[in-house]
């Protein structure tokens, strides 16, 4: 086999250290001082990343693609961080982030982009993607892709790949009861929308940054305006979750204590 | 809105989960006619089981390609499911099973 194509979905989202205020704007819903707010890579889209990543190094002849919708603008500040973590080729589109925007037309966008991709062979693709969002949790966009690419095999809440010589790989894909669904699938395409995986953040690489930085900001240039909105959705109001803490802090209880709370609430 | 779907999946024991149940408590709630469909090993079985909880009527997909979890045959089980019933809106547990396979539940071009 010659490889991987292997295409990440992944985005910007608010840095989640800053404080965000749901305002409603005249372009729909939004936050408080959008534009102004620093950006991230989506962490769930981050590990999938990595692990693309770290999977195309170990199938040779692998590829690795980020497709990447967002305000052109933010992308390209983004890009000046993420570039430098590992190897990839950029396919940029100029559109909202928004964590309002509507999943099946940002699903649409994305399979788009990766259709339009050159030289894309699909019995050698795998779409990776978070299985969810920092900015809306609604897990459901890369199954869309999935289905809109016309690919039959998809898993979620993925932490481990383990591809063989053949082709094939083996999945964990994290179900309930802290247990793992291990699955084997005869090969490439599929779709796999990651949890955290295994492999922590890659440090800054600046020879890997100057070698994606070629393609980035071509990418950038020619980035196509991409209409993503609320998909005719209307939102009567937005609010922040009130907070609240279920956890009380005891100093000094015994063992004894401890034990017998623990039991009254497994009880109760 | 004039009839409910109440979409669940049996576990490998053949049981219902306790999301499901959760499902069948709140669409029976609704106070409006529902649909119960249930799809995975021993999807039928499990339809005797719950068959006091007032649905008009029972749907299942109880075959070996559904036994385990997986994307294609789950969305396709639970396609087949939902337009047998024709009931809307659809109401089903968000287990990892479900969160995996009914997002992808729709017709695209391929």
């Amino acid at each position: 086999m010659n490889g991987f194509q292997i295409v990440v979905c992944g985005s910007l989202v608010p840095d989640p250290l800053q404080t965000l205020e749901p305002v409603t704007t005249p372009q729909g819903p939004g936050l408080k001082n959008e534009t102004m707010l620093p950006s991230v890579l989506d962490p769930w889209s981050a590990h999938a990343l990595y692990e693309a990543a770290n999977l195309a190094k170990q199938a040779a002849g692998s590829k690795v693609y980020l497709v990447s919708l967002g305000p052109k603008a933010k992308l390209q500040q983004l890009m000046m961080t993420v570039a430098q973590k590992v190897p990839f080729e950029l396919v940029a589109l100029d559109g909202s982030a928004s964590g309002f925007t509507d999943a099946h037309g940002v699903a649409a966008a994305l399979a788009d982009a990766i259709a339009a991709i050159p030289g894309l062979d699909k019995s050698r693709l795998l779409v990776f993607g978070g299985c969810a969002s920092a900015s809306r949790d609604a897990g459901v966009t890369m199954q869309l892709v999935c289905e809109r690419l016309g690919i039959r095999d998809f898993f979620a809440g993925v932490d481990e790949i383990k591809a063989a010589e053949d082709g094939s790989f083996a999945v964990l894909e994290r179900i309930e009861g802290g247990e793992y669904l291990a699955s084997t699938c005869k090969g490439a395409p599929a779709v796999l929308a990651w949890a955290t995986g295994n492999l922590p953040e890659p440090p800054n690489n600046p020879q890997v940054g100057m070698a994606n930085m070629r393609g980035v900001m071509p990418s950038l240039m020619k980035a196509k305006p991409t209409p993503a909105g609320v998909g005719g959705i209307a939102y009567e109001a937005t609010e922040i979750p009130p907070q609240k803490r279920q956890t009380r802090i005891v100093k000094d209880a015994s063992t004894d204590e401890i034990a017998k709370e623990i039991v009254e609430w497994i009880n109760n | 809105m004039s009839k409910t779907l109440a979409l669940l999946h049996s576990q490998a024991d053949g049981s219902l989960p306790k999301a499901a149940l959760e499902t069948l408590t709140a669409a029976a709630a609704l106070g409006q006619p529902f649909d119960v469909a249930i799809l995975g090993a021993g999807a039928s079985a499990a339809a005797d089981a719950v068959q006091g909880c007032g649905a008009a009527a029972f749907y299942t997909v109880d075959d070996p390609a559904v036994a385990q979890p997986r994307y294609a045959t789950d969305a396709a089980a639970a396609t087949a499911l939902i337009q047998a019933s024709g009931a809307e809106p659809v109401l089903a547990p968000g287990t990892s099973r479900f969160a995996r396979s009914l997002p992808g539940d729709d017709d695209y071009p391929e």
